[in-house]
């Protein structure tokens, strides 16, 4: 073999590694863009309802959006199984199961402090849980989850601290809007 | 003059193990990715991993997810370490001085 054959060996060798990388499943990205779309619709109705002095209609909202994120999420995860380009992305039952065991946590957080009682505490409390579960998520799959994660742990804080009349709405734009970005982004460039 | 892999020499071939070869160790492709990526046909792709199976440097699994019928293939460490090998042999072709 000359060395101009090897060279053209080595550089097809690099192209289809290259290609193989970028073409992920984004199996991350359909779920960030649902969730975030559920988070838009959840907490701008959840201003909207707290600005008409309907506190009591906001359970009301939100018990039918996550029901929704749920079933869309195992929807997801069986068409997104069937159609995998690799097998590690047909592996969403542990994430699922991932997700559940943090949203029992938060329940009986939720269930003993009596957060209940204070509707952005328990807003607060699950917000950080997410944020948490994508810090931990990304450690093991791709940087820009944990960076999401840290984005909205950090919107968060800053929220609740300094404009806490503007927290469900902040949070519907920049917290909902940075999960249907990031989705997106992971969809377009692989994740 | 590094010896080449016989097996691996092959340009299809060649191009199957370096896909396989990007991915996670415990990681699998599935059959129609494998073939779009590298425009082969279903009759081609199956012929030259069939000798590549031969040669125990992948292994093809077939299994349903649902009712939807599903081919994985995977690189043995066998294969990664000839692919590896292979890939070793070029750069001292182009670079005979730099490697002893």
């Amino acid at each position: 073999m000359q060395p101009q054959d090897a060279m053209d060996d080595l550089k097809a060798i690099r192209q289809i590694m290259e290609r193989v990388r970028r073409t992920s499943d984004g199996f991350g990205g359909w779920f960030m863009v649902l969730w975030g779309v559920i988070w838009f619709l959840g907490f701008t109705g959840t201003h909207i309802l707290l600005y008409l002095q309907r506190e009591d209609a906001i359970n009301w909202l939100w018990t039918p959006l996550n029901a929704l994120g749920v079933l869309g999420s195992v929807w997801l995860g069986i068409r997104m199984a069937q159609r995998a380009r690799t097998k590690s992305s047909t592996l969403w039952v542990p994430l699922l199961l991932y997700w559940l065991a943090l949203a029992a946590f938060d329940g009986v957080l939720i269930w003993q402090l009596r957060l209940y009682t204070n509707g952005r505490h328990m807003a607060l409390l699950i917000v950080l849980t997410i944020a948490l579960g994508y810090i931990q998520f990304g450690l093991f799959t791709h940087w820009s989850i944990s960076a999401m994660g840290l984005f909205l742990g950090l919107l968060a804080v800053v929220l609740v601290t300094w404009l806490p009349a503007y927290f469900n709405l902040g949070f519907a734009v920049l917290g909902g809007g940075a999960l249907i970005g990031g989705g997106l982004w992971i969809l377009r460039y692989g994740g | 003059m590094p010896e080449l892999d016989p097996v691996i020499h092959q340009p299809t071939r060649l191009r199957i193990m370096a896909a396989l070869a990007a991915l996670d160790a415990e990681d699998r492709a599935d059959f129609t990715f494998l073939r779009d990526l590298l425009g082969l046909t279903d009759g081609n792709l199956s012929v030259h991993l069939q000798r590549l199976e031969e040669a125990g440097y992948v292994r093809v699994e077939k299994t349903f997810i649902g009712r939807r019928p599903k081919t994985w293939v995977w690189a043995t460490p066998e294969g990664r370490a000839a692919f590896a090998a292979y890939v070793d042999a070029l750069e001292d072709i182009l670079h005979p001085k730099e490697k002893s």
